[in-house]
């Protein structure tokens, strides 16, 4: 009862309800804002969804001409599967360990597992979010290309609501194990980092071994026979998609229900084992969480080297990068993300068979595209490793003190930019591996890369940063929020995407007007920094009145 | 100085009415204190004065600066401490001072010598090097404190200051408050700690419902009421009803 009771007030917090309705009440303009917020979410929701369904469709035409149309269900189940695995690490670090309210939820007469439901109800409707894209393109494709019945719809919309319970349990109880191994020492913080990212990267490379693994073992011509071949092929990594495809399948469908049955029963008993694990886990890994080792206490005349001098926006640059790298959800967030994806992906070049591929992108045409695709690249790390368009939201409750500091809010946003500039900048080193061990650039080719790439995040950055001026998000309560269920964020990645397009739109368009490659290069760096310096001297103009209205 | 000329605040378009008309003086030299119910409007003055809000009418000037016309000039002049003293978690102490520093231009030697004086007057001077997120609540009330007093503001406004601060600190913060205005600088603080207000401040105002009901020193708050011995007698009779 004590649990259900959390679990609603979290679903109140998550999606604000009681704000909401304290808006609707006061008929405040806000409620518009609001509106127009969730819209957006939704369409971009419904766009890759789109885009998904698209895919899957023609998938769908390839496989069922084999007799295997019902693969496309066990990919989707993986596919919806593996983003929620991804996507709720982070999600549920945030929300277990770093949330603001814990330090009164564990003053309550409560047990670890009851407050920690509460929190995993909070991780669950957002782990919905992430699934639907991927889920209901699926059950929705199919229902429609095999002209599926009342049954099928009940069974998917079943199937749909087990979907990420397991997934996000498996995450929930490795991040518990974590969390309470790594809540020792002094660099505990460094720690947790390298512990989750080691997380990931098992979640990644156990997908990527089974789906690579199983493609080599049998020859095509026997799993095509076993008219479930491809289906088991699929699910190897992760066996409920067979079940929930078994339980969707017309062939299949008499015994479906028990495999429905199975896929239920199995993510219950997940769920119920990870309320085990947080019974003896969460508190170990949560008290003390805050809890940092002191230094040795200084003396007073040791203050005298304690104390130098920068300029306002360098001391602001700083100020972002020691706040980044201290705090373990930006930090994992923004960094970590972005040098585990391309290292994995170095990795996958080594793997037995990737000899001609290898070969194919070191030459001609392939070449010059991996080019442009590295410059861009660095223009699209420069979107998510300083999070710009979290870059005023993240200071939060905080913000008090760069409205009272006496520098002018341009300023800021230049310290803001050079730290921005300063982590977009770690694509580099990866690069160099990369040139390294696969692509052989010469130095004159990596010194294009670098320059267009570092153009072309110019403006990326700055728009984004435009977009949290204009509407910060400063109310969050766990840190998570501000970096990630912020919609500057997502509003951020439609903008910077929409750039990075015209900025390659401009480079094809200088190839097809018989300019040659390094001209046509030339043209799209250009326009990168022209659209930079436009945007800039707009935020320069606008950002003391912004600055001025954000309240606190 | 700091002037506030009919300035009002609402919340919510309207519907709250924090501060209503509300006109005050405070002369170089003084230390005014503000008092008055919880909702009365103490913080939200304070932020209009500070900078955190925007007045919806009426004109702050803080030492000869407009608030609207010359920000930085009037932020320069402030040293600020809130009520809620949150700050960087993840800096040290040090840190943060030594942002605050450059924020305000304090050369490098000054700021040592005035860092260093208040670190050991706060008893600071171990943890300093710490992340603030080891801090306690009083420990880092007093980092802020510290960090408003860096740059030596000619105007030092407090919200609630005392909340939170040992016998000691808050001792040696009321010291620094009259230290203060015997500079001919100017203190202007929010209390709900009579005694304080009583024996520190030269006038006293106080703010029921976004309006100033009462303003003046001691003795002539006395005569606006009928039960004259203390100011908690004061205080009572005039925020009744
Ligand atoms: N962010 C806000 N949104 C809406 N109303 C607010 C907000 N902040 C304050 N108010 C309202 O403004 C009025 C004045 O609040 P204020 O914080 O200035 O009071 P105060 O005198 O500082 O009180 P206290 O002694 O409790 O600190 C109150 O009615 C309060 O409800
Ligand atoms: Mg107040």
């Amino acid at each position: 009862m004590k649990t259900w009771r959390l679990v609603v007030l979290h679903i109140n917090l998550n999606f604000g309800l009681s704000v909401l309705r304290h808006h609707w009440k006061t008929k405040d303009k806000k409620l518009l804002g609001q509106a127009g917020i969730t819209a957006v979410v939704l369409l971009t929701a419904a766009t890759f969804g789109g885009m998904y369904y698209a895919f899957l469709n023609m998938t769908y035409n390839a496989l069922s001409a084999l007799g295997h149309g019902q693969a496309v269900l066990t990919m989707g189940v993986v596919t919806s599967s593996l983003f929620v695995v991804l996507a709720g690490l982070a999600l549920v670090v945030s929300v277990f360990y770093f949330a603001d309210d814990l330090e009164f939820l564990v003053s309550l007469p409560l047990w670890p597992h009851q407050v920690l439901a509460g929190k995993f109800a909070t991780v669950l409707v957002n782990a919905y979010l992430i699934a639907a894209p991927f889920a209901i393109p699926t059950l929705v494709l199919f229902c429609i290309r095999e002209g599926m019945g009342p049954s099928y719809w009940l069974t998917s919309a079943l199937v749909f609501l087990f979907i990420p319970i397991l997934p996000l349990t498996i995450a929930s109880v490795g991040v518990l194990f974590i969390m309470s191994v790594t809540n020792i020492g002094r660099h505990k913080d460094a720690l947790r980092v390298v512990g989750l990212s080691l997380l990931l990267m098992l979640a990644l490379g156990f997908n990527y071994l089974f789906s690579s693994a199983a493609a080599g073992m049998e020859n095509i011509q026997s799993i095509l026979r076993d008219s479930e071949g491809l289906v088991r092929i699929v699910g190897r990594a992760y066996p409920p998609a067979v079940w929930a495809t078994r339980a969707l399948n017309p062939v299949t469908l008499s015994s479906g229900v028990l495999y429905a049955v199975l896929f239920a029963v199995v993510s219950t008993a997940g769920f119920g084992l990870m309320m085990v694990a947080a019974h003896y886990l969460f508190y170990k890994g949560l008290i003390a969480g805050k809890e940092v080792s002191p230094g040795r206490r200084l003396r007073w005349d040791e203050l005298d080297f304690r104390f130098s001098e920068a300029s306002p926006i360098r001391a602001i640059a700083r100020r972002e990068i020691r706040i980044l790298v201290r705090t373990p959800i930006f930090m994992f967030n923004s960094v970590a993300m972005l040098v585990i994806l391309p290292l994995i992906s170095v990795f996958t070049m080594f793997m037995p068979g990737s000899d001609t591929l290898r070969a194919l992108i070191q030459s001609g045409v392939a070449r010059q595209t991996i080019m442009l695709g590295a410059a861009g690249f660095i223009a699209i790390m420069g979107m998510f490793a300083p999070s710009p368009a979290s870059a005023i939201s993240r200071e939060g409750k905080l913000f008090w003190i760069s409205k009272m500091i006496p520098v002018t809010a341009a300023d800021q946003l230049k310290g803001k930019l050079v730290y921005s500039f300063a982590l977009t900048a770690l694509a580099i080193p990866i690069l160099y591996l990369y040139s390294l061990l696969v692509f052989s650039w010469s130095a004159l080719e990596f010194v294009a890369i670098i320059l267009l790439g570092m153009a072309g995040s110019a403006p990326v950055i700055i728009s984004n940063l435009l977009i949290d001026l204009f509407r910060p998000y400063l109310t969050w309560d766990d840190p998570q929020k501000a970096i990630k269920q912020n919609f500057n964020v997502v509003a951020g990645m439609l903008a910077g995407s929409a750039i990075l397009f015209v900025l390659y739109k401009a480079f094809e368009g200088a190839l097809e007007m018989g300019l040659g490659f390094w001209p046509a290069w030339t043209v799209a760096g250009a326009l990168a920094v022209l659209l930079a310096l436009l945007m800039y001297a707009y935020m320069v103009k606008v950002s003391d009145s912004l600055y001025r209205r954000i309240p606190v | 100085m700091i002037e506030i000329r009919n300035v009002s605040k609402s919340y919510n378009k309207g519907q709250i009415k924090a501060v209503d008309d509300l006109s005050l003086q405070v002369q170089p030299g003084e230390i005014f204190g503000f008092l008055g119910p919880n909702g009365a409007g103490k913080t939200t003055t304070i932020k209009m004065i500070v900078g955190l809000l925007e007045p919806d009418r009426g004109s702050i000037v803080v030492n000869g600066y407009d608030i609207r016309k010359d920000p930085i000039k009037v932020r320069k002049s402030i040293g600020f401490v809130p009520d809620n003293p949150s700050v960087y978690e993840r800096l040290t102490g040090i840190e943060y001072l030594n942002f605050l520093g450059d924020m305000y231009d304090v050369p490098r030697a000054v700021r040592t010598k005035r860092a260093k004086e208040l670190l050991e007057l706060f008893e600071l001077t171990g943890d300093v090097g710490n992340l603030i997120q080891s801090y306690s609540h009083g420990m880092r009330q007093k980092l802020v404190l510290i960090g408003a007093l860096l740059h030596a503001p000619d105007v030092f406004v407090l919200d609630e200051p005392m909340v939170g601060l040992d016998p000691r600190s808050a001792h040696n913060l009321k010291e620094i408050m009259s230290r203060h205005c015997q500079e001919g600088k100017t203190v202007f603080f929010s209390t709900h700690i009579l005694d304080v207000a009583e024996r520190l401040c030269d006038r006293i105002g106080i703010i029921r419902r976004g309006k100033l009901i009462a303003c003046g020193t001691m003795d002539q708050l006395r005569h606006m009421a009928n039960n004259k011995e203390t100011l908690e007698n004061v205080f009572l009779e005039l925020t009744e009803q």
